[in-house]
């Protein structure tokens, strides 16, 4: 019976790899500073005379959280052991995710100044270059065409007003 | 027969031009985002949902719920032509559809997935609209303990039965309710978790933490496993069943929709498990075993019934107690909220024709994506053309867009993106993300119904198993809670 699965457990689980142990002992630590953050806020709630009252649910979730937290970090080093596949995130992968986050922040900080489709256009054209797009003329085309579709959709004809620039769109 | 007079009514108002057109738009749009990989119906509701401000209640309904079930539709596509199912319940399909699509057998995968979607959403949409208003007059009685009670279930079985680990389940629920804390806690006014912003005063909006951790967690994952993308398996001809494909694939069709609506309709959730138990009891009877895992057509068959039934199944919970168990569900739960209409046994009383109308659209949608998915397959196979960089960009515009058009600014990007450096983690952990949003989303209901059951019964907690049903619902709650951790262990053993 177990050899006939082995095929389904490879296909559903396709991320057995080390970095997938390596970010569940990652997000176990994210929660535990969670878990932190909460218990701390929940001691400085007041819950009056009520049992239940505005700290229970941080109380809680807080506790959870710690424990919950804890458990992640444990499996994601049970799991280091036998999981030895190691698919490397690359040099390169992090640079691309870097470039991504800083066309992310400077999309957030100039589609109040530029309006909706050039940032959008710029968005695009910038994120399709770094994940591999060959033309990047063409890809600030396509951003273009994306972004002035969504525009004339949402601003124009359901009339949900997107950030203008300077040129009113 | 009174919900047949009921339904012959909401067909009246779904078959207007208007609310022709939006089920069409839908159904169109949900394919769509079906078919391409890293958008799921979830996202693309949340994505739409500023059109409540614009629609009546009927055609925004009208509207998500084509989307809800072309998404179903249109993940099948994927997953049989690219083996990368575009939402997680079409997995199963894609074991053996893509096998088959190898062997040039795409057609017939694809057919039976089409008619079986449809006679099994057919069938699904048919029972739930004759057994919610009837499940509706029972859950008038519910006292708040016992929606405590229901809530707990539905924490329970989304966090353990969605994904593969129950532990990353529970993480996943753990990060939803935390979300779910911040703001202003309506009962004493006092702010929690909101660190002084104004902006977080509110609360976090549910679309904002659905894009987050969808679509800029799928990004940035593809973007840090490398990119790249998979095969597309290319689709000759018109999708076409031989005799032989259609007497092998009926039985299983209705087989899948058997398991699929009932589990739907628990407020156990989602459409995974059904498709899982379908697909083995295809492999256990199928006179064809020896073609499983190299493209059998009652592995396609089945579980893609499964899917759709178990959608259809999913509204029941939904629609009668107000209970998302799937995280388009969740989503759909807050486009009630926004026109201050609340799902639960009252909806059939209060807003009977709306209810109505959504269930009629239900039958029109289903007949349309029938249409759709036929004649236009390889329209549908064209878009898995489009190259991965193309998709990704998209996604990362239509996500700003989300919070651009509720209204947002630099603030409400800045609390967009961090979410989403969360959903990142989540999807480089491989943790499920449903069970956040759902999670999310029932967390402040839970809290709100234990408040109102403490309130009646003056802080005593025995009240919450003051009922028989309540005590049933906690016993049911802690099954599920044990019996996967224990099928787990015993799974395991057997295997070492």
């Amino acid at each position: 019976m177990a050899a006939s699965h082995e095929p389904e457990a490879t296909l559903f689980h396709p991320a057995r790899d080390r970095r997938t142990s390596l970010a569940t002992m990652v997000l176990g630590g994210v929660m535990l500073a969670l878990g932190v953050v909460v218990v701390v806020q929940a001691t400085r709630l007041d819950n009056g005379d009520d049992v239940v009252g505005a700290a229970t649910a941080p109380w809680a979730v807080g506790v959870l959280l710690l424990v919950f937290g804890a458990l992640m970090v444990l499996r994601g080093r049970r799991d280091m052991g036998p999981w030895e596949e190691s698919t490397q995130t690359h040099a390169q992968d992090w640079k691309r995710t870097g470039v991504m986050v800083a066309v992310l922040l400077a999309f957030a900080l100039v589609v109040p100044w530029l309006g909706y489709v050039v940032s959008a256009t710029l968005l695009f054209g910038a994120t399709a270059i770094v994940l591999g797009a060959p033309a990047r003329a063409r890809s600030f085309a396509y951003g273009f065409s994306v972004a002035v579709i969504v525009y004339l959709a949402f601003d124009v004809l359901i009339g949900i007003s997107l950030p203008a620039g300077p040129w009113g769109f | 027969m009174d919900a047949l007079t009921m339904l012959m009514d909401g067909f009246g108002d779904a078959l207007t031009p208007t609310n022709l057109l939006l089920a069409l738009f839908g159904v169109t749009i949900g394919t769509t985002v079906g078919v391409l990989p890293g958008i799921g119906p979830a996202l693309t509701v949340a994505l739409l949902l500023p059109l409540t401000f614009k629609l009546d209640p009927a055609g925004a309904l009208i509207l998500f719920a084509g989307v809800y079930y072309g998404g179903m539709y249109g993940g099948s596509t994927s997953a049989i032509l690219l083996n990368t199912p575009g939402e997680s319940a079409s997995m199963v399909a894609a074991l053996e559809g893509n096998k088959m699509a190898r062997n040039g057998r795409a057609a017939s995968a694809l057919a039976t997935a089409a008619i079986g979607s449809f006679v099994a959403g057919t069938i699904g949409t048919i029972l739930l609209t004759f057994v919610a208003e009837p499940f509706a007059e029972v859950a008038v009685d519910f006292t708040p303990a016992d929606y405590v009670a229901l809530m707990a279930i539905a924490f329970v079985t989304v966090a353990s039965l969605l994904g593969d680990s129950a532990l990353k389940g529970f993480a996943s629920l753990l990060i939803g309710l935390t979300i779910g804390l911040v703001g202003i806690e309506s009962q004493s006014g006092q702010a929690r978790l909101t660190f002084g912003f104004p902006t977080l005063l509110d609360g976090i909006d549910v679309v904002v933490v659905v894009i987050a951790l969808f679509a800029i967690g799928e990004v940035f994952a593809h973007a840090l496993r490398g990119g790249g993308g998979g095969t597309v398996t290319p689709l000759r001809g018109v999708p076409v069943m031989s005799r032989e494909d259609f007497r092998r694939s009926w039985p299983a069709w209705l087989r899948g929709t058997a398991y699929g609506f009932p589990i739907g309709a628990l407020p156990a959730g989602g459409a995974e498990i059904p498709t899982f138990l379908s697909y083995a009891t295809e492999r256990r009877l199928s006179k064809h075993k020896e073609e499983f895992g190299h493209g059998a057509i009652e592995g396609v068959a089945g579980p893609e019934a499964a899917n759709n039934a178990a959608a259809a199944g999913v509204l029941v919970p939904l629609l009668t107690i107000g209970l998302p168990t799937s995280a388009t569900a969740a989503v759909i739960l807050t486009a009630f909220q926004s026109y201050g209409l609340q799902p639960g046994p009252q909806l059939f009383s209060e807003s009977g024709p709306l209810v109505y109308a959504l269930l009629a659209s239900l039958y029109v949608g289903n007949l349309m994506l029938l249409v759709l998915n036929l004649p236009l397959a390889r329209l549908w196979a064209k878009l898995l053309q489009i190259p991965a960089y193309g998709i990704y960009a998209g996604i990362l515009v239509f996500a700003t867009l989300g919070t651009l058009a509720s209204g947002g600014g630099f603030a409400d990007l800045l609390v967009l993106y961090v979410i989403g450096a969360l959903g990142v983690l989540m999807a480089m952990a491989d943790v499920p993300v449903a069970p956040a949003i759902v999670g999310l989303i029932l967390g402040p209901l839970f809290e709100t119904q234990l408040r109102r059951a403490l309130l009646i019964s003056e802080g005593d907690l025995s009240v919450l198993v003051e009922t028989k049903l309540s005590i049933v619902l906690w016993v049911v709650a802690a099954l599920a809670l044990v019996v996967p951790f224990v099928a787990g262990r015993l799974r395991r053993s057997a295997r070492g």
